[in-house]
């Protein structure tokens, strides 16, 4: 197991990271939290508003395991119509040629969706938003390959949604890396995240919190 | 579940991305000739349409 990157926002503070917004606030907050006293609040004031914080990939990453858990209150399901989005997850290469990897919410026909894109929207997978108001936990599986030997999987709350196995899921290793809600469409709500895992191998699931390494029964560390 | 997009849909997603990394190299202020380069090329293509 190689944990690349965890984060519970229990230091109270976001000095590690490129944090910006712009019609939005970006704050570690104890309003929600899924462990712990503190979240990422991401508070988006005025329609199109967008934070984030930013950390890049290395040399690139070509292959990992990704899990977070997210908060959504229902004003953001309210405002979202046909065609409106919420990022949560946005990734570039280090170029800024391609995106390979995307998480969204997405309003598609006045239904709500949570959607993993990748390889610049050429594919997508799928699953119906789940009730608002309550944390919920999303992890995806990706492997970058340009033709057709790539693979992404997407579980919510621990149950797999859709899997695209054998596909070009990008052409290039990803480089840059933003959570919050990077990139949002005529919403006014706060989104939090929390207990986000990032490890190049294993399965990550929903029952381990960070800083349970080691932990007696923490079913990711053992 | 399979949710089949429209390719305009898909162009319209896919516009939102090159606006977000214009975005993103205008914040870093472009540091080499290739983010420079490539800031460039996205902001000819989303003026372009």
């Amino acid at each position: 197991m190689a944990k690349i990157f965890s984060e519970n926002f229990e230091s109270n503070d976001l000095g590690l990271y490129n944090v910006s917004s712009s019609d939005a606030t970006i704050t570690t907050s104890s309003d929600q939290a899924h462990s712990g006293t503190y979240s990422l609040k991401c508070d988006i004031t005025s329609n199109d508003g967008s934070c984030e914080l930013n950390f890049l990939g290395r040399d690139g990453l070509g292959e990992f395991y990704m899990r977070f858990w997210v908060y959504f209150d229902s004003d953001l399901t309210d405002d979202m119509g046909d065609g409106d989005s919420v990022y949560l997850f946005y990734t570039f290469d280090a170029g800024y040629t391609t995106s390979p990897l995307m998480i969204t919410l997405l309003d598609s026909g006045g239904d709500d969706y949570i959607a993993v894109a990748y390889d610049d929207w050429n594919g997508s997978l799928w699953a119906n938003l789940p009730a608002t108001d309550t944390w919920h936990c999303i992890e995806v599986y990706y492997k970058q390959h340009d033709t057709d030997q790539g693979e992404v999987k997407f579980w919510l709350n621990g149950v797999l949604q859709d899997e695209a196995i054998g596909v070009d899921s990008g052409s290039a290793e990803i480089g840059h890396f933003w959570f919050g809600a990077p990139d949002t469409t005529s919403v006014t709500a706060a989104v939090y995240l929390d207990d986000i895992v990032i490890d190049s191998s294993k399965y990550i699931g929903t029952g381990y919190h960070v800083s349970q390494d080691g932990a007696t029964g923490s079913p990711y560390h053992t | 579940m399979k949710i089949k997009l429209t390719e305009k849909q898909k162009e319209a997603l896919r516009k939102k991305m090159k606006e977000f990394a214009l975005r993103k190299l205008d914040e870093f202020k472009a540091k080499s000739d290739a983010q420079e380069a490539r800031r460039n090329t996205l902001d000819q293509e989303l003026k372009n349409g």
